[in-house]
């Protein structure tokens, strides 16, 4: 995929909606409490019910449904992955500290001849592992609603603004600057090479599949050591480190949206600190349990 | 002001001093034009200039150098910094922001301390060079041209008196040299600033400068009015200056009023013949002699390559190709030309195989490569503009040896062909030199030497000569014109350089907007109307058609097949001058 591709499904996409109106430092804030429901509950109705929001959220930020569709299906192997993988072990992890009899209904791998049976799937193991991957969603949808509606340079200043050092700051903007050059610099290295029957390594031996990848490396990083200098004297030559802390182009302020936007996630922050399991242990997979088995 | 006061320079770590004994002292508004062959220290008295040496770059600085009455080895760079602006040539090294705009604003960043002053000027920044609606785009996702329009409004933005441009349009294609051009002539006019520029392509330039310094080994061999230089050309041909082609032909035919006055300019020349009264004339053509002997050229009529109706599609959703048939024979010798993005290099990458065509297909003639090329390994060759892209290996001898090794040919069989290229192209000496270690010119030798070493029997060269002087250049050409005939290899170049390709091409390929504009040999590519519609498409002719086109224009006579004259040499033989009376 080139880049151009790339940052049309996955990068900041510029826009008018209030979140982009937000001042970055707001949409951080944010994030963080997206963050805090996806470490924290561990009930997949709950846990539902912010997913529901989140994608609320894409669609007053002008995201197309063709889009959230891609977004929430192109993750979803991983999904399966990580709910599969919960379902296995929950039997003998998570499934250990409940202190009823599972309901049991089957297993993931059923017993053939000699093999098997393995994996003892319980109501409770499906809906712990639902929530596990469920949170993985929330993680996913909130990093990329932030990235989608936050121009990379936003969130370096808004760094800055928190007490990032200047150096490290314009670090990260020269390599998000550099990521369309250095892309096509790796695709020229690699034709150049496979015009002369390079092929990516599918030697049996490992260090074999490392060396092979040598002829791409290898001039790759050296380019990149010549154009260093180059960049370098380019930066001199337009006053790097001449000032302690250059201007910032962008001026960013917290305006009554911001203050509103800070207080909704504050709150949210903090009744989420209360109903999840630390506090008053409700957001606890256990409640979608009980609803299903309280008979 | 600048001031050098026998000014020497010596890179840290090397032995040969870049600039010698160089006194030069350039007035304030004065426009000068640095030029010399590759390697004759033009960038180093651009780097002197601007301060980044000996600030940047370590070394021995030895005499003085005053800037803007600053003493450059006795005070700090801060102090200089926002008197000196400088544009270098490759515009992807100079550009590290993420946005148009914040490239634009990262000089006044550190320059200024009012906020409100730099969004002033990053905005008239914006306008002067109509990059409003790209003030949001990354700058290495646009065009070269536009690239170097960013990198110079970057630099001017800190309103520096003294302006240094270091090949600013080395790297650029047709479409971008003329886009900052325009820009650079229009500045030059105002004459707000000390302007340096250093660049080979005279014909361009000359008319736009007050001035012209010519480097040679890091000396100065001539320092004087551009009329001075062109009145010497004869000199400075020698070290591979592109004397304007008018001067050249006034020169011959003496048609100017005084030594001071001889013409930069097609106009200047035009309007002395017109009011001298004198008629330019072409001689007949000679017959040349033919250098393909017969039994060969027979061989070359069969067909290599058959395309038809090839698309090809970007994954991002750009379509480079647009249905574009091709036949290519054996033994022919084809220039590719076209804007960058027209579909020339996609082309080309299609008929090496490095891209599958989304539609259509693409045959190669097996057959004739089994009987004209026994040791063939990839019917096509393709061999990139940079060595530097797939230098790698440790010798030169394994950077050769690299793509036999990887078709896993046998040992001894791999010694043979390397040893065997290696003589052909002059490398023997280096076999187990570093190529990392070599001259540019070297390394590119060394990386054609590995694509030959395969036996292609068609060679695909991408932009060979880009960036490199003219002596270099016609080097690389005529190392492959001995190719084409000495082996019969079919040789596709694509280029930028129309003048020089059209000395060399019996084909010449125009790429437009993903489909072929014109395809065939060059009298019916450059025939009057076509030039004209090349013209439109902001495409160059070749300098000398372009030459004998206007003049014939003036003196309303045709244009014919008979005009078709390449070599700068050819037309100054065949031209002459007779006067309106005797008509």
């Amino acid at each position: 995929m080139s880049t151009e591709a790339f940052v049309k499904y996955f990068g900041y996409r510029p826009g008018t909606s209030i979140f982009h109106r937000l001042d970055p430092r707001t949409k951080i804030i944010f994030y963080g409490t997206f963050l805090l429901i996806a470490v924290a509950w561990t009930d997949p109705l709950f846990l539902l019910s912010v997913l529901l929001v989140l994608i609320a959220l894409y669609i007053i930020a002008g995201e197309s449904f063709k889009r959230i569709l891609v977004l929430l299906l192109v993750p979803f192997p991983g999904y399966i992955l990580i709910f599969l993988y919960n379902l296995f072990l929950f039997d003998v992890t998570a499934g250990k500290a409940i202190p009823w009899d599972l309901h049991y209904i089957g297993w993931v791998i059923p017993k053939i001849g000699s093999f098997g049976p393995y994996g003892h799937v319980s109501i409770e193991g499906l809906i712990f592992a639902t929530q596990v991957s469920f949170r993985l969603a929330i993680f996913i949808l909130a990093s990329r609603f932030l990235i989608l509606t936050t121009a990379p340079q936003e969130i370096i200043i808004a760094l800055r603004k928190l007490g990032l050092p200047y150096v490290i700051g314009f670090s990260l903007s020269l390599g998000l600057a550099y990521i369309p050059e250095l892309a096509r610099q790796v695709g020229v290295v690699i034709e150049a090479q496979s015009i002369r029957g390079w092929k990516l390594g599918s030697k049996a031996n490992p260090v074999n599949v490392v060396r092979s990848f040598a002829p791409v490396v290898i001039p790759v990083i050296l380019r990149s050591i010549i154009r260093a200098e180059y960049l370098a004297a380019a930066m001199t030559s337009r006053g790097y480190g001449l000032s302690k802390n250059p201007i910032m182009l962008r001026e960013i302020s917290f305006n009554r949206l911001d203050y509103a936007m800070i207080a909704a996630s504050m709150t949210a922050f903090v009744v989420a600190i209360i109903i999840s399991p630390w506090v008053l242990n409700i957001a606890n997979f256990k409640f979608t349990t009980f609803l299903l088995v309280s008979k | 002001m600048i001031i050098l006061d026998k000014v020497s320079w010596t890179y840290e770590g090397s032995s040969i001093e870049a600039i010698r004994n160089l006194n030069l002292e350039i007035r304030k508004g004065e426009r000068v034009l640095v030029t010399g062959p590759s390697g004759s220290g033009k960038t180093t008295l651009a780097r002197i200039i601007s301060g980044l040496i000996p600030h940047f770059y370590k070394g021995d600085l030895k005499g003085e150098v005053i800037i803007d009455d600053i003493y450059t080895k006795h005070s700090r760079y801060e102090e200089m910094f926002g008197r000196v602006g400088i544009v270098f040539d490759d515009p992807s090294n100079q550009l590290f922001n993420p946005t148009v705009l914040e490239e634009i604003a990262f000089g006044l960043a550190n320059l200024l301390s009012s906020r409100d002053e730099l969004l002033e000027r990053v905005n008239t920044m914006l306008k002067l060079f109509k990059l409003e609606d790209l003030a949001h785009k990354n700058p290495h996702n646009l065009s070269g041209g536009q690239k170097q329009l960013v990198a110079l409004a970057a630099v001017l933005a800190m309103y520096p008196k003294i302006l240094i441009l270091d090949e600013p349009t080395s790297n650029l294609d047709l479409l971008g040299t003329s886009m900052v051009y325009n820009v650079l002539y229009d500045l030059t006019r105002e004459r707000k600033y000390t302007l340096i520029i250093v660049e080979h392509k005279l014909e361009k330039f000359l008319p736009m400068v007050d001035r012209v310094v010519v480097l040679n080994k890091g000396e100065c061999v001539f320092d004087g009015s551009p009329r001075k230089l062109v009145r010497e050309a004869e000199d400075y041909i020698k070290l591979g200056l592109q004397i304007p082609i008018t001067s050249l032909v006034a020169l011959r035919l003496k048609l100017f009023r005084s030594e001071d006055a001889i013409p930069l300019s097609i106009d200047e020349f035009i309007k002395f013949i017109k009011i001298s009264k004198q008629n330019i004339v072409f001689k007949p053509m000679r017959e040349r002699p033919r250098r393909i002997s017969e039994d060969l050229k027979e061989d070359r009529n069969k067909i290599l390559v058959t395309a038809s109706e090839l698309w090809y599609e970007y994954p991002d959703g750009t379509v480079a190709l647009r249905g574009v048939d091709l036949q290519i024979r054996m033994g022919e010798f084809i220039g590719l030309i076209g804007h960058n993005g027209s579909g020339k290099t996609t082309l080309a990458k299609v008929i090496a195989g490095l891209y599958k065509p989304t539609k259509g297909h693409i045959i190669l003639n097996s057959e004739i490569i089994k009987t004209y090329f026994k040791e063939s390994l990839i019917p096509v060759g393709y061999v990139f503009q940079f060595p530097d892209d797939q230098l790698f290996a440790r010798t030169v001898y394994e950077e050769i040896a690299f793509g036999l090794k990887n078709f896993k040919i046998d040992p001894d069989d791999i010694r043979r062909r390397v040893n065997n290229i290696a003589k052909e192209l002059g490398l023997e000496e280096f076999l187990n030199v570093s190529p990392f270690r070599l001259s540019q010119g070297l390394k590119q030798k060394v990386a054609l030497a590995s694509i030959l070493v395969l036996r292609p029997a068609i060679l695909i060269v991408d932009e060979p000569t880009t960036g490199q002087d003219f002596i270099t250049s016609r080097k690389i050409m005529d190392m492959l014109k001995d190719l084409n005939e000495k082996y019969n290899i079919t040789i596709v170049t694509i280029s930028h350089d129309i003048s020089l390709i059209s000395e060399y091409c019996k084909r010449i390929i125009v790429m437009e907007d993903g489909k072929k504009l014109l395809d065939g040999p060059l009298n019916v590519v450059f025939s009057a109307s076509n030039m004209n519609l090349l013209e439109k498409m902001g495409l160059e002719s070749p300098r000398t058609l372009r030459f004998i086109k206007r003049i014939k224009e003036e003196q309303n006579m045709p244009f014919t097949e008979d005009d078709m004259i390449f070599r700068v040499d050819d037309l100054l033989d065949r031209i002459n001058i007779e006067e309106e009376s005797q008509k």
